[in-house]
């Protein structure tokens, strides 16, 4: 097997099983591309299949859903070997998890789940990273969640905490800006401060993607993660500004649900080159 | 913000929204025919009772999440005017797990000598299946309900109490095969599977079915070579 292609600085998608035929027809459109983890652990059939073929012509990055870093129960030991297995197998260039956790009891949930942010709750999570770093040979890169409110057991705020994550356990950040914005817009902080506050040397990578609007009782709003539309004006708008003090980073941008053709994706991730090449190189 | 706070549960009830939504979205791709027999609405119904009755996953890949369920919707009463709505659930079960099993290594060979027509040498073989093979024992004759896919055609179809069995297999190219058979030869299957010889598996069943039934299975591409 080919040894894998290192990510390179520029806008990536995220791939859809409805876009594989399409992706492998545009060899030199799509920078790189990347798939979560969990949909690759089967023991063999299409998905294998798939994954070899495109990893072969593109770039590409492990994003896991499935490890549960922020939770308080020790990591799951077969989700973590079926991890480095993949990762054997399939050299990506990076490998990503959320600050989130999924399991508890024995049981998987299957959502990127909320922990108050303190000395306890960072002295696990740089725990479970370093010991999935361990697992794994390999650095990781950690995501900022998108939340829907705060705890009153919260001490730190979110880029205090990542930016100890990855002093602490040797991570990178997977800055997910449309998380900034919709996080920032449910909690009433401003996601403006909160990027300033960002090591821009301690992101590997950036997330862009859609939210949506939902209107609850009483007339107050939420944005809710769905990654289901373009990204917004606003998130654009910090993604320029974040960029305008990097040196050069991978971006990816993010369609999961009402997934549209691969073209609509390759159009956001070209809006994402437009900016990352105003970048005055340093 | 607290707990009893209303602002709190409506924020809260996003993520428990979001929890349910992905599993029930996750079952629906799993159980396509079963949810376009029944409805979105009715599905999404029993799905979430699922649910709540020990149907959580216990593992983040979720290729073997909703492997009870089958078995939840046969005794699910609701849906007890379909009794056989669950064997449809089998079906799609045994086509999931055949499409992420194992691959098998190397080529098909050597089936020369089990489609040579000759019935001493077909007797004394053994034959090796493809890793991703599934089987699943049915109460119905649901094949065809499964194979139109739920749709406009499943009204002509006669569904009968009938004991059968299906066999799911990915041929070399990738493509997961579903094939019924009648549940006379269940038993010499599960010999042949268990590492039994053609003639010590059939003991003293029926030549012409084992033959039949054989056939079959290679048609379907269940078996990827054989040894003398």
């Amino acid at each position: 097997m080919k040894q894998a292609y290192p990510i390179p600085a520029r806008a990536g998608i995220g791939l859809k099983p409805s876009h594989y035929r399409d992706a492998l027809d545009s060899v030199g459109t799509i920078a790189w591309f990347e798939v979560h983890a969990e949909n690759y652990m089967g023991a063999g059939g299409a998905p294998h299949v798939w994954l070899e073929r495109l990893r072969s012509s593109f770039p590409f990055s492990l994003h896991g859903v499935g490890l549960s870093l922020g939770g308080t129960e020790a990591l799951d030991r077969e989700h973590l070997a079926n991890l480095r297995t993949l990762v054997d197998r399939y050299e990506p260039g990076l490998v990503s998890e959320h600050l989130a956790w999924c399991r508890r009891d024995g049981l998987f949930f299957n959502d990127l789940l909320p922990l108050p942010l303190n000395e306890e709750s960072l002295d696990i999570v740089a725990r479970h990273v370093e010991q999935t770093q361990e697992a794994l040979g390999r650095r990781i890169l950690v995501e900022n969640p998108s939340s829907y409110f705060a705890f009153e057991s919260s001490t730190l705020e979110e880029p205090e905490f990542l930016s100890e994550l990855c002093k602490r356990s040797g991570c990178e950040l997977l800055l997910d800006i449309n998380n900034v914005y919709v996080s920032a817009c449910n909690n009433s902080f401003d996601a403006e401060t909160y990027l300033d506050k960002i090591k821009a040397e301690q992101v590997g990578e950036v997330h862009l993607a859609g939210h949506a609007v939902e209107h609850l009782e009483g007339g107050e709003s939420l944005r809710i993660d769905d990654h289901g539309s373009r990204v917004c004006d606003a998130v654009w708008k910090l993604f320029k500004k974040f960029v305008g003090r990097c040196t050069s980073v991978p971006v990816l941008v993010e369609w999961d649900t009402n997934v549209p053709s691969l073209s609509v994706m390759l159009e956001e991730a070209a809006k994402a080159d437009m900016i990352l090449e105003r970048v005055p190189s340093h | 913000m607290v707990g009893d706070d209303p602002k709190f549960s409506q924020r809260f009830s996003v993520y428990r929204n979001n929890v349910y939504h992905s599993l029930t979205v996750a079952l629906s791709d799993a159980y396509p025919v079963v949810k376009r027999l029944v409805g979105d609405d009715f599905f999404f119904a029993m799905a979430r009772v699922y649910l709540d009755s020990g149907g959580f996953p216990v593992h983040a890949p979720l290729h073997d999440f909703g492997s009870g369920f089958p078995e939840f919707i046969t005794n699910f009463a609701p849906a007890g005017n379909l009794p056989w709505l669950g064997d449809v659930g089998r079906i799609e079960r045994a086509w999931l797990r055949a499409y992420h099993g194992a691959d098998a290594e190397g080529d098909v060979m050597n089936l020369e000598a089990l489609s040579s027509g000759d019935a001493e040498k077909i007797s004394g073989l053994r034959l090796v299946f493809h890793p991703s093979l599934c089987i699943d024992r049915l109460s119905w004759s649901v094949f065809e309900v499964w194979k139109a896919r739920g749709g406009e055609g499943v009204a002509g179809i006669k569904v009968e109490s009938r004991e059968n069995f299906i066999v799911a297999v990915r041929g070399m190219d990738g493509d997961v095969r579903v094939g019924p058979f009648g549940g006379g030869v269940f038993d010499f299957f599960e010999k042949l599977r268990g590492g039994k010889g053609v003639m010590a598996a059939a003991g003293d069943a029926d030549v012409s079915v084992v033959g039949e039934f054989l056939s079959g299975l290679v048609r379907l591409g269940a078996v990827i070579g054989v040894q003398e």
